[in-house]
């Protein structure tokens, strides 16, 4: 078998007449460029490794050198010396099926993104929905207690199919409405007038069912109109005056019992930022500001007062919020003592609006519907009217009772804050005398003389 | 066995000690494979007459791979260059050692470059945003995106 060195002779000369040029295995002693370490060319073959020469000038490297080299860091494919692009060898099956594989994965990336957004979506919807699904709970019942079964049932119904869009927004915000700080007969104020005309086509068409089967005469000329009791919607205005009013009255009523100026109508945020500009006011002496942290829904402090501190001492904000969500409740509550009461009193029943209950409604039974006129909207109009019009009043009387109830507890707020100021201005602080005290100090009208003990 | 870096590099310490520094440059610690240090003199007729200044290297497992983070020592009294591409806490906007850093290059390389640039160096000033640099500068130059034509972004 010939040597290395004579096949590598007879290699040269076999290239020299084939005019080929040589290759990288050719050179006697390899340095690669990027490790500097060399490799002769009769080193033993567990020493060899694989090299690469893959541009033009005379720069070689170890294959997995210049693959490290172009992989692991942004070194560009390219030489440093000659600027020859290097090119790369691909095996095109691995290419395809990992690209294949990588398509996949970005497809189910994608989707994991989407679903996750969707859900994050879903969830904040959800959250939201269902406060306010609870905050509308709260306002039908509050409706329903409030203004009595029979008118609920009649043009609002329990379904929340049948409502219109101004509904659910109304009743999903009374809670809130409850909750502030208004504790008067204003909140129900714009419920008295988002009753729709006619009622939902459900109980339309149970009432034109039942009229089917009952035989009646229809009346002709309905009860004449009276006065009193108004209907829902002047109620609702009497309401509305009524509430001003007696708010207004009870500002100058405390004022005079109480013999203080009380500050501006309090809102909920006024108050806030009458607290931020007390603040402000005292910066420049910082110890002061400490005190002022709390921002309170409460009236503000007067700063001249010596009776300052009398508001913050009797308001309870948990006991307010408490009592609001309870409103519907109390008037309910109320209306049915009256109610009770009324059936001892005559004048009472005419001022509530109760019927006799020997005088028959005309309208117990929901027959008289004509079946020609069922779709007749003028004639649902007509209809809805009438027995609103005959309907026991159960919201007269329970604004009434409400009413009263607050009447009630104004006064015993107000009292609670007089005996309160009564006990503030009747602290003393207590006298001593000056014993023990070095009487030769003191400017006494008839001096004592020193020899006398003091008494 | 050894990474591919102190093969490296003992290598390049080999050469320097056979064949020496070339002028104006001197190998002033090369005890481990993390941290060099070289002074580096401009030789003839420049600004930067009889001034030496304190190069330091500093190399990860990847050298040659990748680049050397590459800066002036400016603690204990020397001062950084004043060279437009030079900032005040030793940071060195070159190119060499960043996009166009190549394995082919070395140590010697580079303080070579860096020798020239400062020889050729017209004007004596800091960079113009050398101020708003060194405030919010990293402590490894190599976190720098310089963008060569004297700008940055950290």
């Amino acid at each position: 078998m010939s040597t290395p060195t004579a096949r590598r002779r007879t290699s040269l000369l076999n290239d020299l007449f084939d005019r080929k040029a040589p290759s990288i295995n050719d050179l006697r002693v390899r340095e690669c460029y990027i490790c500097r370490q060399e490799e002769r060319y009769d080193d033993a073959p567990e020493k060899r490794r694989e090299w690469v020469h893959p541009c033009k000038c005379k720069l070689i490297a170890h294959q997995s050198c210049l693959m490290n080299s172009i992989t692991r860091s942004t070194n560009q494919a390219k030489c440093p010396q000659c600027g020859y692009e290097y090119q790369i060898q691909r095996n095109l099956t691995f290419l395809t099926s990992s690209l294949l594989f990588r398509i996949g994965d970005t497809i189910f990336q994608a989707m994991g993104t989407s679903f996750l957004a969707t859900s994050a979506v879903g969830l904040v919807t959800f959250t939201a929905v269902s406060v306010l699904a609870v905050g509308t709970g709260y306002g039908a019942i509050a409706v329903r207690e409030y203004f009595g079964s029979g008118l609920s049932d009649l043009l609002l119904t329990d379904d929340p199919t049948n409502w219109h869009v101004g509904h659910h927004l109304l009743l999903c915000l009374t809670p809130l409405r409850l909750v502030s700080p208004f504790m008067n007969l204003g909140t129900f104020t714009p419920l008295f007038f988002i009753w729709p005309s006619i009622p939902p086509r459900s109980v339309r068409e149970q009432l034109a069912r039942e009229s089917n089967g009952v035989d009646g005469a229809f009346p002709t000329n309905p009860s004449k109109k009276q006065p009193w009791p108004p209907g829902l919607k002047t109620f609702g205005f009497i309401v509305a005056g009524t509430s001003i009013v007696y708010n207004r009255a009870l500002t100058r009523f405390s004022e005079w019992v109480l013999d203080m100026k009380q500050p501006e109508p309090r809102g909920l945020f006024r108050g806030l930022t009458f607290r931020r500009e007390f603040r402000r006011q005292e910066g420049p002496d910082g110890a002061e500001q400490e005190a002022v942290l709390q921002l309170q829904r409460e009236v503000p402090e007067e700063p001249d007062t010596p009776f300052a501190n009398l508001n913050g001492v009797t308001q309870y904000p948990n006991i307010s919020m408490i009592l609001g969500l309870l409103k519907p409740f109390i008037a309910s509550g109320m209306g049915h003592l009256l109610y009770v009461g009324a059936q001892h009193s005559s004048n009472l029943r005419f001022v509530l609006g109760i019927r006799d209950s020997s005088i028959a409604p005309l309208y117990t039974s929901p027959k008289l519907v004509p079946e020609l006129l069922f779709d007749n909207i003028w004639y649902w109009r007509y209809y809805t009217e009438r027995v609103v019009e005959e309907m026991d009043p159960v919201w007269i009387r329970n604004s009434v009772g409400l009413g009263l109830f607050i009447i009630v507890k104004d006064c015993v707020h107000l009292f609670h804050l007089w005996l309160t100021k009564r006990e503030l201005a009747s602290r003393r602080l207590k006298n001593r005398d000056f014993s023990g005290v070095d009487l030769k100090g003191l400017d006494l009208i008839r001096p004592v003389s020193t020899s006398v003990s003091s008494t | 066995m050894a990474s591919i870096s102190s093969r490296r590099l003992s290598k390049e310490l080999m050469e320097i000690k056979n064949d020496g520094c070339p002028v104006g440059i001197n190998l002033v610690n090369a005890d481990d494979f993390s941290t060099w240090l070289f002074t580096i003199e401009v030789m003839g007729d420049s600004l930067y007459q009889n001034e030496q200044f304190t190069l330091q290297f500093r190399f990860d497992q990847q050298y040659p791979i990748s680049s050397p983070a590459v800066q002036f020592v400016v603690t204990e009294g020397r001062q950084a260059p004043v060279h437009p591409h030079v900032y005040s806490n030793g940071h060195i906007c070159a190119s060499i050692l960043g996009n166009e850093w190549s394995p082919v290059l070395s140590v010697i390389a580079v303080c070579v470059t860096l020798q020239s640039m400062l020889a050729s160096c017209k004007e004596k000033h800091r960079p113009i945003d050398n101020d708003r640099y060194v405030k919010h500068a990293p402590e490894n130059p190599k976190k720098t995106r310089f963008h060569y034509d004297g700008e940055f972004t950290v």
